[in-house]
């Protein structure tokens, strides 16, 4: 009988496709069913259950792939970069990175991008509850002191830029692939993906909003990020418009008015 | 001064908890003694996982099933999933928390399955060090669930229910019993499942589980794979009314996790495990409490 970490060692790396398993088959019982096979019987297991757990967090990619592509990537993702930890919701973080190298998905360009958003929609849906700032917290607050503060995002807050319309890919095959199909090569995008209270919501973002975004989750006093926002785009018609537009739209938590220079 | 009432799980039948039915189960509150969850699908900070879970512990007692801790790895339970178990025990003050007579992790690499280990002096020394660990952790007393296993090591020395017993004695854990698991290990490894049942030391047993399981063919050999996607079938609930003889009445939980029915369909299983509850009032270690 090998040593219990040297059994337990050889039998994971097996069951993950890295080698024949052939310690752990030395120390199992035939009995009617031949040691490796039934090793198999865990080898489907890893990659089924694995699977199901990746699918249910990038339906986005299922749903535009389909079901054996799915799992051929899955698999390949698994025996790649198993789980880490014995937790499941953590599980899943590197797939876009994946995908994006995935020769068999080198046609679809757009995947990546879809992926990083069902993760991102993943993110919020588990992140830490807040309460979002209203009109009436920031009203409170002395104009001059507010362009000089930093705003905190809420914790569910993940800011997105994609190289093709991720945002309206996803409401496409979510919706089930009715409607009119968004054109796959349109350009870039950006999107927020927040949950103000239980509801995960993915909404598009100009690219001003990303800008001034992008930078007070850099940690930049107001005045810089609208500066940012402005420098977007030459027609941005009014940074202060668009922050009143992002307060109503419950997308900060929090104040901080401590001086300090931005980094 | 806790948000919760009481956190004690009755000796009643209670089901396992699936997102599907939690509204059904705020909407209807029906009459069961508790739910169960699996530990780690609320590992999350927040959203709506939490918020649901609160508000049905608000309602009932519940009992935290853990299946990423790895009991059962040479190597020491991983301290931070240990961490995210207490926050959670902290949070919700469970009435049992329980965990796997199995192993799931190797080198920090994790299968996901609850694998089997040998029973030899060596695992057991191994297994008893690890609830140790995870008890001291948690500050709590944990159940270790018997597995449902599709092979056996030949150097296996050690009959299951004696292996229980012993880790019951050296670390004070109790069991948790399940009985399809038994049935499937027994059905698989060609054995009679009544001896290693009526061998069980009643005593620790502090839950039992009930479910269904797959009956699959591999080259002509039947293979029963513990799928918990159908309902418990008939000779599984005469093995559990037969420990219920010894143990008396005893937290019971029906476990459904695949192809998760109408919320209807666990409630007619529970009904069917509250029958069987109510028999065996005052048998068992359980009416001498």
């Amino acid at each position: 009988m090998p040593a219990l970490r040297d059994l337990q060692s050889d039998m994971l790396a097996t069951l993950f496709g890295q080698g024949d398993g052939a310690l752990a088959a030395s120390a199992i019982l035939a009995a009617g069913i031949p040691p490796d096979e039934r090793l198999d019987i865990h080898r489907n297991n890893v990659v089924i259950t694995l699977t199901e757990s990746l699918a249910a967090v990038f339906p986005t990619v299922k749903g535009l792939v389909g079901d054996d592509f799915f799992a051929a990537a899955a698999r390949a993702f698994i025996h790649g970069d198993p789980p880490r930890g014995g937790c499941l919701i953590d599980y899943g973080a590197g797939f876009a990175a994946f995908l994006a190298a995935f020769e068999p998905a080198r046609g679809l360009p757009y995947l990546a991008d879809v992926a990083w958003l069902d993760w991102a929609w993943h993110e919020s849906f588990h992140a830490a509850d807040a309460r979002p700032l209203g009109p009436a917290d920031l009203n409170r607050i002395d104009p001059m002191a507010l362009t000089r503060a930093r705003l905190h995002l809420l914790p569910s807050a993940r800011l997105l830029s994609f190289s093709c319309p991720a945002a309206a890919i996803r409401a496409f095959v979510r919706a089930g692939g009715t409607g009119t199909a968004p054109d796959p090569g349109a350009g870039p995008s950006r999107a927020l993906v927040i949950r103000p209270d239980m509801a995960v919501e993915v909404r598009d973002l100009s690219a001003p909003a990303f800008a001034l975004l992008n930078a007070l989750v850099a940690g930049q006093t107001l005045d810089r990020a609208l500066e940012a926002a402005s420098a977007a785009d030459g027609n941005t018609p009014d940074p202060a418009a668009l922050l009143a537009d992002l307060i109503v739209g419950q997308v900060f938590a929090g104040v901080d008015l401590t001086e300090g220079t931005s980094p | 001064m806790s948000p919760f009432s009481s956190a004690s799980i009755p000796p009643r039948e209670g089901v396992g908890l699936k997102p599907r039915h939690y509204d059904r189960v705020l909407a209807d509150g029906p009459d069961l003694g508790w739910f169960e969850v699996h530990t780690e699908n609320y590992m999350g900070d927040g959203g709506p996982p939490h918020r649901y879970l609160t508000a049905i512990r608000e309602r009932y007692p519940l009992s935290l099933h853990g299946v990423g801790l790895s009991l059962g790895s040479a190597e020491a339970p991983d301290a931070r999933h240990l961490a995210r178990i207490r926050a959670l025990v902290d949070r919700y003050e469970p009435g049992l928390v329980s965990e796997h007579l199995s192993w799931s992790i190797a080198g920090g690499t994790f299968s996901n399955d609850l694998l089997p280990l040998p029973y030899t002096e060596e695992t057991l020394a191994v297994v008893a060090r690890n609830i140790d660990i995870a008890q001291d952790a948690l500050g709590r007393t944990l159940l270790v669930e018997n597995p449902s296993t599709y092979l056996q090591f030949a150097d296996s020395t050690i009959p299951e229910p004696d292996y229980l017993a012993e880790l019951a004695r050296r670390t004070g854990c109790g069991i948790l019993l399940d009985v399809n698991n038994l049935y499937v290990c027994a059905m698989n490894h060609g054995f009679d499942p009544i001896p290693p049942l009526d061998a069980l030391a009643a005593g620790p047993v502090g839950e039992i589980h009930l479910a269904g399981h797959a009956l699959r063919r591999h080259r002509g050999q039947e293979i029963r794979i513990d799928d918990h996607g159908s309902p418990v079938i008939d000779p599984v609930w005469a093995l559990y009314e037969r420990v219920l003889a010894r143990t008396g009445p005893v937290p019971t939980l029906i476990e459904w996790d695949t192809d998760v029915p109408e919320f209807h369909v666990l409630l007619d299983q529970a009904e069917q495990a509250r029958r069987r509850l109510a028999n065996a009032k005052g048998r068992g270690h359980a009416s001498a409490a």
